[in-house]
């Protein structure tokens, strides 16, 4: 590259390591990123690495039967894994690897020997704390110096363009950070009048995309649905992924990408003539660096390690990469970006030598014991699956055809189910038009699969039926209510089900600003559905594009007047959801498809996160439609839990101070927590001379970190004049107490005078709530 | 004295565009003509005018108002509002007259400083055209404002002329003390412009490396420039009402922070015509203000500077005094449309810089500077001028219409609460003094 001729560089390892050194650093390297596969787990992001290793097996057609951000050969990086692609996971991980650990090394090359092993050194103990990091340093370092980089040889040109085209199936954003440097490669070429070399070029990066395409087992065919998908499911990425990061990371993060523009303008007026060789390299270094920053910052959780990492790896090979600039402050950027990483994630960064030796050692066992890595995976996979087993709904399944909604896709692996996908497999993904347009065409045509599992959910605190709003709310007309256990509602696909889309008939329509009330429209015994579209004011559109989009939600409030708060995202938002009946839990969805509602809405607004962040919004337009084709009966909410067989009579009223929601206890018993201090009060039918039912706190309250001080359960007597007495009562302390765990029963006579009956739960003898995750199940008032 | 041969040459376009321009700035009141004849008597002025009839006029003119001591301003006011026979037109046009002086007093000054005719002209138009000033240009006691402004611009341009030229004799310090004490007794914040002007010269000795000698023969102009704006202050703070006398009750944050929410937002909020508020559009705007004086004060040479320095100094000054005197009306009047004239005043020239080197730099490429002229003087005028018929509409319905109508047409308006923008004045009060002054 332009930027470093002229410089007398003194490259390669310290003098006297001869070989050894460019050895042991692709050794470390290696070793640094050698991963062992596990056995799957129904967590997020394990069940999503578990999909793409399952859509190679199968070898859906990327762009078409599978749409995510990662290519089709993505899932060799997926840690979790299913037992037939072990040995091609193994085959990665030990060749694979270890070939991109000495390209690596080898890349390095033109750094000064201590900058050099300075680089290795931060890649070997923080790369593997966020692996894109090695893989976009890799691809950046590829572009700039044998690409682009006038010391070339053929053999480099040729490396980088095979291995360009091989990240870029990894992921979509590094197929087009590859294209990019390609385009841009060219680009110069053409501006040096040298049009062969231009061809070439572009010839053979797509010639080797094309080839590692076939080799995934894709089909060029698919490639523009690939390429309009992918480009969906990224460019939708900031609306519907973003997360708070503190205000020190912030300032870190916004400081670091100014001293970068800095850098990089420098970088420009401080290159000899011709100044036209440095445009391009400048201008992809440019591109990269605020890509890994729109990308830790968007979704600011552990992301931003991904921004401070690269900056720190390039802050350090800045001096040899542009020799021209004056080093004196241009040197701040890697301690800036260490700073930041210490502020984002301090117990890592402190963890992070030490973690450093242990994958050494577990690296190094697993290379001694190489043959016992299948049979570790194997008995891992089968006390997993014993773990996460679902019984009646593998019972209910059978060989069938299942898709799973929302995001725990890895129970499907581990209970050995025929999972058939739809394309855009986890919900939250589903956050445009286009992409919820895509799994709704799935569900409408015959070879959507034989059952579906619902488990109500979102992440981010989403409002839940967001998420693929589209498929919830045709399920009701394409299948059928079967069964529940615990969290999953199983559905069975009807023998006929209607072809086209939900009919919808707009019955209001409203100009809204953010913070103004809108009363729900009578829908006449049918679900509505809401469309809204708020646009960004000038400065929110500037705000979209150099940070992350601001976010919006919503603010529902149902018919007894409590008030729920959800993220709303906007690009979902606009296309439409279901927002009558108010579906929150596995137990409403179920009543849905039963066309029945618990909770009405009576009212909505929408927020901006804070007071704040209004200025990012202009006035907004909703639209409230009603579903014909599905009916609603509101029924009385109380009733649920009669439904749910938590009682045999429908309370007056839940309260609690703290949370009200359903458990589910072993065997799949199904109960109600009542976060003491709670009441579940009852009139008395008028039979009933006798109270019996099940009471207790959740195994968590105790286990673990949790240390409940103990609770009060008690069942109190209320007759005409008012007057209360205390039937029952015990006190349960399962931290200290073994007898006092898990589910107990009690059984009262109720006086003949009885007109309420409450079951009350309060805290322990110190007042102390915390951990008081107390319960009541099986409830049953009897003769 | 300065050869004859070193003096600046007047080119046709100080002959005939200034001129031209200052005039051309009376355009909007054409343009919106009907607009302007229906403007009438509103809030303060019903004031003075009650004032003027309980303690006549020169008990008047020599009194408080508000926290401003402003005898000239009153002088003025007071003779066309009496002396038309009640006409708010004639008071109007006498707001448009001194606007049109002042923006050919700024002009004039910017090509003394060596600015070039695009840079003025764009200058010119930004500030003389420019609809964000409708409260100043559409409300009569507004000719405080531009008072202060044009005896400010005539101090200044005074000021360096001399310093570029034949340097200080006891006349033209008379005639620099003068426009002084003129500024800074037609406006309380006229007071600064004693201030800006010193640290002009201060600049200019600083930046010329100039010795001791030159500093102690400096201390006259400063003297002469600073004495009346102590006069007003000290006067001000002594005897009139206002948020300075409570002050150390606030505190300085509020006053600080109204301030600098003031001097980020204006004067791109208005002129720009954004349709946010907030923390985050300050700051954007706030940045891309400082951006711009930044550019223009690298760009600038040193006698551009010289201006520069005056107009920055009383641009944050006048920041400062308006955080003091109207942080307890929150903050989103910062960007209040009187409060534009002045910053807008204020930020022209670094905008002018940036033309003229963006000209020096294409140099002989004809079309590019023609692109550049093209571009900067129309994208300006649209800017400045593309808003007035929506703006002075909405304005002349409020500030004039409503009010004839009440006053002037109904038969029985409301007992109180019905003179415009003052509703504690009774409407038989405001009749008797339409009555007696036959303000029409």
């Amino acid at each position: 590259m332009a930027m470093t001729t002229g410089k007398v560089l003194q490259p390669g390892f310290p003098r006297g390591w001869g070989l050894l050194g460019p050895v042991l650093a692709v050794i470390a390297v290696w070793l640094a990123l050698l991963e062992i596969p596990e056995a799957p787990v129904p967590q997020l992001d394990a069940s999503w690495q578990q999909v793409l290793v399952h859509a190679h097996e199968q070898q859906a057609a990327f762009g078409n039967g599978i749409i995510f951000t990662a290519g089709p050969l993505g899932f060799l990086t997926s840690r979790f894994y299913l037992p037939d692609s072990l040995p091609l996971k193994l085959a990665w991980e030990f060749g694979g690897k270890l070939l991109l650990a000495g390209v690596f090394v080898g890349l390095t090359g033109f750094l000064g020997r201590w900058r050099r092993v300075t680089v290795i050194l931060v890649t070997v103990v923080l790369a593997p704390l966020f692996s894109d990091v090695f893989y976009t340093v890799l691809l950046t370092l590829l572009v700039l110096r044998w690409l682009m980089s006038g010391n070339r040889t053929r053999w480099h040109f040729a490396t980088a363009l095979v291995l360009l085209s091989f990240l870029a199936q990894l992921k979509f954003t590094y197929c087009l950070l590859a294209a990019a440097g390609v385009g841009l490669a060219a680009l110069e070429h053409l501006r040096r009048h040298q049009s062969r070399e231009a061809l070439v070029l572009l010839g053979g990066f797509i010639g080797a995309f094309l080839g590692w395409w076939l080799l995934g087992g894709q089909n060029p065919i698919r490639l523009p649905d690939y390429f309009r998908y992918s480009w969906a499911i990224s460019s939708g990425y900031p609306w519907a992924m973003s997360f708070e990061e503190s205000w020190p990371v912030f300032f870190a993060g916004a400081g670091l990408a100014t001293l970068a523009l800095l850098v990089l303008s420098s970088m420009l007026r401080a290159a000899p003539a011709p100044r036209g060789e440095v445009v391009a390299p400048v201008l992809f270094l440019a591109a990269v660096w605020f890509f890994t920053w729109k990308h830790g910052f968007t979704r600011a959780d552990g992301h931003v390690l991904g921004f401070f990492l690269f900056s720190i790896l390039i802050g350090i090979a800045l001096a040899d990469l542009a020799p021209a600039l004056h080093r004196r402050w241009f040197e701040f950027v890697a301690p800036l970006g260490l700073f930041g990483f210490w502020l984002a994630e301090p117990a890592l960064l402190r963890s992070a030598p030490g973690g450093m030796v242990d994958r050494f050692r577990v690296a190094g066992f697993h290379l001694l014991h190489a043959s016992a890595i299948r049979p570790d995976f194997a008995a891992n996979f089968a006390a997993r699956s014993r773990t996460h087993e679902l019984p009646r709904l593998r019972a209910a399944i059978g060989q069938g055809t299942v898709d799973l909604f929302n995001y725990e896709q890895g129970l499907l692996f581990l209970n050995g189910l025929n999972y058939r996908p739809r394309p855009i497999f986890q919900s939250y993904s589903a956050y445009t038009g286009s992409l919820l347009q895509k799994n709704a065409g799935f569900y409408r045509r015959p070879t959507a699969p034989d059952f579906a599992i619902v488990r109500v959910g979102s992440i981010d605190e989403r409002y839940p039926t967001q998420d693929d709003s589209l498929v919830l709310a045709e399920l009701p007309t394409r299948y059928d209510f079967m069964l529940q256990e615990g969290e999953s509602v199983l559905l069975r696909k009807k023998a006929s089900a209607p072809a086209g889309e939900l009919r919808r008939v707009a019955v209001a329509e409203h100009g809204v600003a953010l913070g103004q009330e809108v009363a729900a429209p009578d829908a006449a015994g049918h679900p509505l559905w809401l469309e809204a579209s708020f646009p960004l004011s000038w400065i929110g559109k500037l705000r979209a594009l150099l940070y992350r989009p601001p976010q919006l939600f919503i603010v529902t409030t149902d018919s007894r007047g409590q008030e729920y708060r959800h993220r709303v995202v906007p690009t979902i938002a606009s296309t439409g959801f279901v927002i009558q009946p108010m579906v929150l839990s596995s137990e409403d969805f179920a009543d849905f498809v039963r066309g029945r509602g618990t909770k009405a809405l009576r009212s909505l607004r929408f927020e901006p996160a804070s007071a704040a962040e209004a200025e990012f919004w202009a006035p907004g337009q909703v639209r409230f439609s009603q579903l014909p084709e599905l009916p609603l009966a509101m029924i009385n909410p109380m009733q649920a839990l009669v439904d749910a067989g938590i009682c045999n009579v429908a309370p007056d009223s839940v309260t609690s101070d703290t949370t009200v929601e359903y458990i589910t206890l072993p065997a799949a018993r199904r109960a109600l927590l009542v976060h003491a201090t709670g009441t579940i009060a009852f009139t008395r039918p008028e039979p009933a001379r006798r109270l019996t039912g099940e009471f207790g706190l959740t195994e968590g309250a105790y286990t673990g970190a949790n240390r409940t001080d103990g609770a009060e359960f008690a069942v109190e007597a209320e007759d005409a004049s008012g007057r209360t007495q205390v039937l029952w009562r015990r006190t349960l302390e399962p931290l200290t107490t073994a007898a006092d765990r898990g589910s107990q029963a009690f059984a009262v006579e109720l006086p003949p005078d009885t007109v309420r009956v409450r079951l009350q739960t309060r805290t322990g003898a110190k007042g102390d709530g915390s951990w008081d995750w107390t319960y009541w199940g099986a409830i049953a008032f009897q003769p | 004295m300065t050869p004859t041969s070193q003096r600046p040459v007047r080119s046709g376009f100080d002959r005939w565009g200034i001129p031209i321009l200052a005039v051309g700035s009376l355009l909007p009141l054409f343009w919106c003509l009907p607009d302007f004849r229906a403007l009438f008597w509103f809030g303060d002025e019903w004031d003075q005018l009650d004032q003027i009839s309980t303690h006549g006029f020169a008990h008047w003119t020599l009194g408080f108002f508000g926290e401003n001591f402003a005898p000239i301003f009153k002088l003025v006011w007071g003779s066309v509002a009496l002396g038309s026979g009640g006409s708010y037109f004639a008071l109007i046009v006498t707001v448009w007259l001194a606007h049109a002086v002042t923006v050919g007093l700024l002009g004039r000054w910017l090509r003394i400083a060596g600015f070039g005719c695009v840079g003025t002209a764009v200058a010119m138009i930004g500030f003389g055209f420019a609809a964000a000033n409708v409260e100043t240009l559409g409300w009569a006691v507004q000719l405080i404002t531009v008072l202060g402004m044009l005896f400010f611009l005539a101090a200044g341009q005074w000021q360096q002329a001399r310093e570029q030229g034949e340097g200080w004799n006891p006349r033209s310090l008379l005639v620099l003390g003068l426009l002084t004490a003129l500024s800074s007794f037609s406006f309380v914040r006229g007071a600064l412009t004693g201030l800006a002007l010193t640290a002009a010269t201060i600049w200019s000795l600083w930046a010329k490396r100039r010795g001791p000698g030159a500093w102690i023969a400096r201390w006259k102009v400063a003297l002469v420039c600073l004495l009346p704006g102590l006069l007003s202050a000290g006067l001000i703070a002594k005897f009139a009402g206002g948020n300075h006398q409570h002050l150390a009750a606030a505190g300085w944050a509020p006053p600080l922070e109204y301030a600098t929410w003031y001097f980020l937002l204006n004067p791109l909020h208005r002129f720009l015509d954004v349709s946010t508020w907030g923390p985050h559009t300050t700051l954007v705007l706030g940045a891309g203000k400082i951006a711009l004086l930044y550019a223009g004060w690298r760009l600038a040479t040193p006698t551009q500077r010289a201006l520069l320095v005056p107009l920055l100094v009383f641009d944050l000054g006048n920041a400062l005094l308006l955080g003091l005197g109207r942080h307890h009306t929150g903050l989103l009047t910062t960007t209040t449309s009187r409060y534009q004239y002045v910053s807008l005043l204020a930020t022209v020239p670094f905008v002018a810089v940036l033309v003229d080197a963006a000209l020096a730099r294409v140099g002989s490429r004809r079309p590019l500077a023609a692109l550049i002229m093209a571009g900067a003087t129309g994208g300006v005028s649209w800017l400045a001028l593309s808003p007035w018929p929506a703006t002075m509409k909405s304005w002349a319905d409020w500030r004039g219409r409503q009010g004839r109508q009440t006053l002037l047409v109904e038969l029985n308006p409301p007992a109180t609460g019905a003179v415009p923008g003052i509703d504690f004045m009774p409407t038989t009060k405001a009749k008797e003094l339409i009555e007696r002054y036959r303000l029409h």
